[in-house]
């Protein structure tokens, strides 16, 4: 038994920076389950996913926002993201709300409805917010970001990495990275907003 | 080089990996007489076009779908953009794929 209790680190330390008047800061304590849906399985799935959280499945390249209370602190903390025909990623910023792991819980409601996979330590998650936001990722990201509302999501590469981008307030992108490559995303990012001016 | 993505839109070349010509989706079947023979030309025998060409793009930094693409290895102009999952179950069904 350990004397003292251990606690995970966060991807990036928790790192918050203000880079010419944008703030970029780490988001922490989030959970993002992967769901696959088993052939022919969209109907129950559904059926599921609105019985418990008003959600529906969303196509590919959006995503869907819950209001369920029971799951998330505020609105906007419970997003369906549509990433691929038959697989879509269910993400909650409010972990800390539940008296249980997120990932049981889901599992719990969810049943043999879809084939989850837990991969909320995979990834790091950083918020970009402020003026110069869109100006900094027109040097990392190919995506034509000025078309994207709070229902877009899109998987691309920014500089070799893999990131799924969202865009929940209009000066405002959430940025997913995998955990293993984030102090080089990091990089990546804070270097842009550093030129974008 | 844009790839119009049939459910994303237009994506960028560098987000999708090249394997080659579409026939690849037409694996012989193992079970059959000629199976030898057919494998081998699966494997080793490829038109190569020069001119328009049906090919298969793996979009890996998007949404992980099979793409076919229509493109002409002269111009790089691409005149079509289908789902190989699409295709394959039309084929399935006895559509043949345009």
């Amino acid at each position: 038994m350990l004397s003292q209790p251990l606690y995970a680190t966060a991807p990036l330390a928790g790192y918050r920076q203000t880079i010419n008047g944008t703030l970029a800061q780490e988001i922490e304590h989030f959970s993002l389950i992967a769901i696959s849906i088993p052939d022919g399985g969209h109907e129950s799935l559904n059926a599921a996913l609105e019985s418990h959280w008003q959600l529906s499945l969303p196509e590919t390249g959006t995503c869907i926002r819950s209001s369920d209370r029971a799951f998330a602190q505020n609105s906007s903390s419970l997003v369906l993201f549509g990433m691929q025909t038959d697989q879509c990623l269910l993400v909650s910023t409010a972990a800390s709300a539940f008296e249980q792991d997120p990932f049981e819980h889901v599992q719990q409601l969810l049943g043999d409805a879809a084939y989850l996979t837990d991969q909320s330590d995979s990834y790091a998650a950083l918020d970009i917010q402020g003026p110069t936001v869109l100006k900094a990722m027109e040097r990392i990201c190919t995506l034509d970001l000025e078309t994207f509302t709070a229902s877009t999501v899109a998987r691309t590469a920014m500089e070799h990495l893999s990131v799924i981008v969202e865009r929940p307030e209009n000066d405002r992108l959430r940025l997913y990275s995998p955990r293993s490559s984030a102090s080089s995303f990091l990089h990546a990012v804070t270097t842009s907003l550093a030129l974008a001016y | 080089m844009l790839i119009n993505h049939p459910q994303l839109g237009p994506r960028d070349a560098a987000e999708f990996v090249y394997l080659g010509d579409a026939s690849l989706m037409h694996r012989p079947d193992a079970q059959s007489p000629t199976a030898a023979e057919e494998f081998h030309d699966y494997l080793h025998l490829r038109d190569n076009p020069a001119g328009v060409h049906r090919e298969l793009w793996y979009h890996e930094q998007g949404d992980r779908a099979w793409l076919i693409v229509t493109r002409n290895t002269l111009t790089h102009e691409i005149t079509n953009v289908q789902m190989a999952r699409d295709v394959a179950l039309a084929e399935q069904q006895g559509h043949v794929a345009s």
